[in-house]
């Protein structure tokens, strides 16, 4: 009896949680990886044929996608070592015994309340309008000019402000981390007459090894996926130099209607995903128990 | 003791500095925004001639700002509502009742946070626009029910993984005693077990909101009618449907980044404690 | 009654599916102080080599920094500006359908091939469309520009400018056209899910708007409608009336983008058409097949 009712609260508190959750997750993830192999034209997969890989031959035979992949690798790379870099030294900073270190924490952690799209869109202003103005006043037009205009730039710009953003939230990990470093080890390593920079690399970094694991996956996996900023700063422009893998995927299921071809893309993304992000952890994590 | 001291206060003002970095994008479009069209196209760097409120009142009636305003609270808060409610529901139970079942739906449900949103958000609008009920206008597409249903379903993953992680520090004792005492699993759920996740509460809440808040992808593909847009669909269409007027846009964004702002006065003590919890979790 | 160029619109195989609320049009807008002061008559650019020749006087004057702008956004840069290639060809209906077929290509299209051609040849005139509609339009207003690719719509921005000049509206003469490019934005239709008092109140409202005489006056000038019909009031503004001459005259051409182009051309042409201004395409050649390569791709799936 006591089992029965046992089962049954189980089920009870659980099924509303998985109806949600197996509809609007796993059934469309299901749903997509088998649209990815048929001509399915995004409204009734009624009548669509099945086409083994050709949709995926047709993916890696497009420049932009192929292009877009490569662009959004080196964004990643870039950012995950930039706002790491900048996170991991904000955190050291402001877990110093300064007065006001909470509320440096709280404004460099502001950005991330803000949103990508409309970050994006503020930034905007500074990169085509007031570094034109800074060019003229300054005479440094070489520096400062329209910076989404130009290949280049745009892209570099993109990463500013998403680094911008990114450090914020990363500097929180870090500082759970080092906060959590026993006073008596550092205070051990004061008495030894170790130096602060020996201490940051023998002692601070390697008990803070677990925060990189999660700071780096998640810089990793953000940046793959950025879009808001992408969309709002430059469109993928000029002529989709900045175009990111997801704005590539939306543009071909939604602008060109290419549904079943935009879907083989979104599962090559999935897989380059999960499999980049479980590396880094395996290794991350190896790192870990090693120490 | 004395050099110390000195030092600290020379990394502050170094920490205060870098916070211009934050600070200045903002100043900028702050200022700016008070500015006629001729005077931003003279000059950005010059404090605004007048406070000119004139493109505010424009830019919340062309972005019928209220209305996204609305639409977002209504949105974010009933989302995060339902994702605590059911996801502590079911960490509790799958928590508590270790079988093989209970573990395959645990290990589901945190693998496929891995997956990532743009590889469903195809199929996924359009499995959900079937979803129809004869002689009724129901609808999961182009209804703020259909997208808070979906935001409930990408959130659930990760809020059963945090609350899962809490209960299991939670001591047995108290729910025992309650059993004996006659409880029932709603009463002892309800009554015993919630109130004592308040802390991990906080943090759902908090990751939750900040990710539905901001959320401009899903909405976009969601979200048909003009009158049911978020502030960040308002905000895109704002930008595009006039291509970009600065002295109107920058006051928009102002306002866009007003609620953020006082949001965060109020609880950004909680915020950074959730971000941190949810983080190492 | 119903103007030529704008029944394709709201037509769909010759049956009328909703009443053209105003109609827009596009051309070059340009700054009537510059050309008086470079001595240049608008009426008398009808060929590119009037276009080039003015470009050249304007160019000199004091406080022009290009003659002609375009603005960057998809339809600015591109679509506005393609649809001359197809909007001046009588046969542009059959040249679209085989192309989106692949039976031939844009090099086979001779008012395309015009098209580049005059491109090429203004291009050294322009800002390279560069600037965001924004800049371009308060370029315009302050003189830097003394042309821009525009339509009717500016209005609104540009009374914002407040700029010290006149400025009027001229075709865009590729291949010698000297006719508007005019278009209906948006039109009006009767919900046929409404109920039958509604759609009959509904008709009653278009009737009255379009033909009774308080109903034109609302039209003009309070909704400020260029009209879709001969013979019907037009609004004030100084652009709205030069393209409402326009109609009335019948000099007009269509907006075939609105039913002929395929989906996401907007952005692939406009990437394209940016590279090219980049000076990353070598010849017209290298154009035109890029654009039969996307073409094909967007409208075939």
């Amino acid at each position: 009896m006591k089992k029965n009712s046992n089962t049954l609260t189980f089920w009870l508190f659980l099924i509303p949680s998985l109806f949600v959750f197996v509809n609007v997750v796993i059934i469309p993830f299901i749903l997509g990886i088998i649209y990815s192999f048929t001509d399915w034209d995004g409204f009734s997969f009624f009548g669509s044929k099945f086409v083994a890989f050709s949709n995926y031959l047709k993916v890696f035979k497009d420049q932009n996608f192929l292009s877009a992949f490569l662009l959004t690798f080196k964004y990643a790379i870039i950012m995950v070592i930039i706002s790491n870099i900048i996170g991991f030294s904000l955190a050291l900073l402001v877990t110093r015994k300064m007065r006001t270190r909470n509320i440096l924490r709280s404004i460099f952690f502001m950005p991330n309340l803000i949103g990508g799209l409309i970050l994006g869109f503020i930034w905007q202003f500074i990169f085509t309008k007031l570094f034109v103005q800074l060019g003229t006043v300054l005479h440094a037009s070489n520096i400062f000019f329209n910076w989404i205009n130009d290949p280049n730039m745009a892209f570099w710009s993109i990463v500013i402000v998403s680094a911008w953003q990114m450090s914020g939230y990363v500097m929180i990990i870090y500082i759970a981390g080092l906060e959590s470093i026993n006073p008596d080890i550092i205070e051990a390593s004061l008495i030894d007459g170790a130096g602060p920079v020996r201490r940051l690399f023998n002692i601070i970094l390697p008990l803070t090894v677990p925060s990189f694991t999660i700071s780096l996956f998640i810089t990793l996996s953000n940046s793959f996926k950025q879009y808001d900023t992408n969309l709002s700063l430059t469109n993928g422009g000029p002529y989709g130099t900045t175009e990111l893998l997801t704005m590539n995927i939306v543009q071909t299921a939604y602008k060109h209607n290419q549904y079943a071809i935009a879907q083989s893309k979104a599962v090559v993304f999935f897989v380059v995903i999960m499999i980049i992000t479980l590396v880094q952890v395996y290794l991350t994590k190896k790192r870990e128990v090693e120490m | 003791m004395e050099k110390t001291k000195k030092n600290m206060t020379i990394l502050e003002i170094f920490g205060w500095v870098l916070t211009l970095f934050v600070i200045f994008p903002v100043y900028i479009m702050v200022i700016n925004s008070f500015k006629d069209r001729k005077e931003i196209f003279t000059s950005e760097l010059s404090l605004p001639k007048a406070l000119n409120f004139t493109y505010y009142i424009q830019a919340i009636q062309k972005m019928d700002f209220l209305t996204a305003l609305g639409n977002s609270l209504f949105i974010t808060v009933t989302s995060v509502v339902f994702i605590i409610v059911l996801s502590s529901m079911a960490a509790w139970v799958l928590e508590r009742n270790k079988t093989t079942i209970s573990n395959i739906i645990f290990y589901t449900l945190v693998a496929t946070m891995l997956i990532p949103f743009q590889s469903v958000m195809i199929p996924l609008v359009q499995y959900l626009s079937k979803w129809q009920i004869p002689g009724t206008n129901f609808s999961l597409i182009d209804t703020r029910y259909g997208l808070i249903f979906m935001n409930i379903g990408f959130g659930i993953g990760m809020s059963t993984f945090l609350f899962h992680g809490f209960i299991k520090n939670v001591p047995l004792e108290m729910e025992e005693a309650a059993t004996i005492d006659g409880c029932n699993k709603f009463q002892l759920f309800w009554r015993i077990v919630f109130p004592n996740l308040k802390p991990i509460i906080v943090t759902v809440a908090i990751l939750n909101v900040i990710s539905f808040w901001n959320d401009y992808l899903l909405p976009s593909l969601v979200l048909r009618s003009p009158n049911l847009r978020t502030i960040p669909l308002s905000t895109f269409f704002f930008f595009g449907e006039f291509t970009i007027e600065w002295n109107l846009a920058l006051a928009g964004l102002v306002l866009t980044i007003i609620p953020v702002i006082v949001f965060y006065l109020f609880s950004q003590k909680y915020i950074i404690k959730g971000v941190m919890a949810g983080a190492i979790k | 009654m119903l103007a030529d160029g704008v029944k394709d619109d709201v037509t769909v195989d010759g049956k009328l599916y909703g009443l053209p609320s105003a109609v827009e049009g596009y051309g070059l807008i340009y700054n009537k102080n510059l050309f008086k002061e470079a001595n240049i008559d608008p009426a008398s650019i009808t060929s590119i080599d009037a276009l080039v020749n003015a470009c050249e006087k304007l160019s000199k004057l004091n406080g022009v920094v290009k003659p002609i702008a375009f603005a960057k956004e998809t339809y600015f840069s591109f679509i506005h500006p393609f649809n001359w290639a197809f909007a001046v060809d009588p046969n542009y209906k059959t040249d679209i359908e085989k192309l989106d077929k692949g039976q031939i290509t844009m090099k086979d299209i001779p008012s395309v091939v015009q098209w580049i051609k005059d491109m090429d040849r203004i291009k050294p005139y322009t800002n390279n469309a560069l600037d965001s509609y924004d800049d371009q339009v308060a370029g315009f207003a302050s003189g830097k520009y003394a042309m821009i690719h525009q339509g009717d719509w500016v209005q609104s921005v540009l009374d914002q400018d407040k700029p010290n000049f006149d400025y009027g509206i001229i075709p865009f003469p590729t291949g010698g056209n000297t006719k508007l490019a005019v278009g209906t934005a948006t039109a009006w239709r009767v919900n046929k899910y409404a109920t039958e008092e509604q759609q009959k109140a509904a008709i009653e409202f278009l009737d009255w708007l379009i033909t009774s005489d308080k109903g034109q006056e609302y039209s003009a000038d309070t909704l400020k409608f260029i009209p879709a019909y001969k013979g019907v009031k037009a609004p004030k503004a100084p652009l709205a009336a030069e393209v409402a001459q326009y109609v009335d005259k019948g000099e007009i051409i269509p907006w075939v983008y609105n039913n002929y182009f395929p989906n996401g051309i907007d952005v692939d042409g406009s990437n394209l058409i940016q590279k090219y201004y980049a000076g990353l395409i070598k010849n017209d050649d290298q154009f035109l097949s890029e654009l039969t390569n996307i073409w094909v791709q967007d409208a075939g799936k």
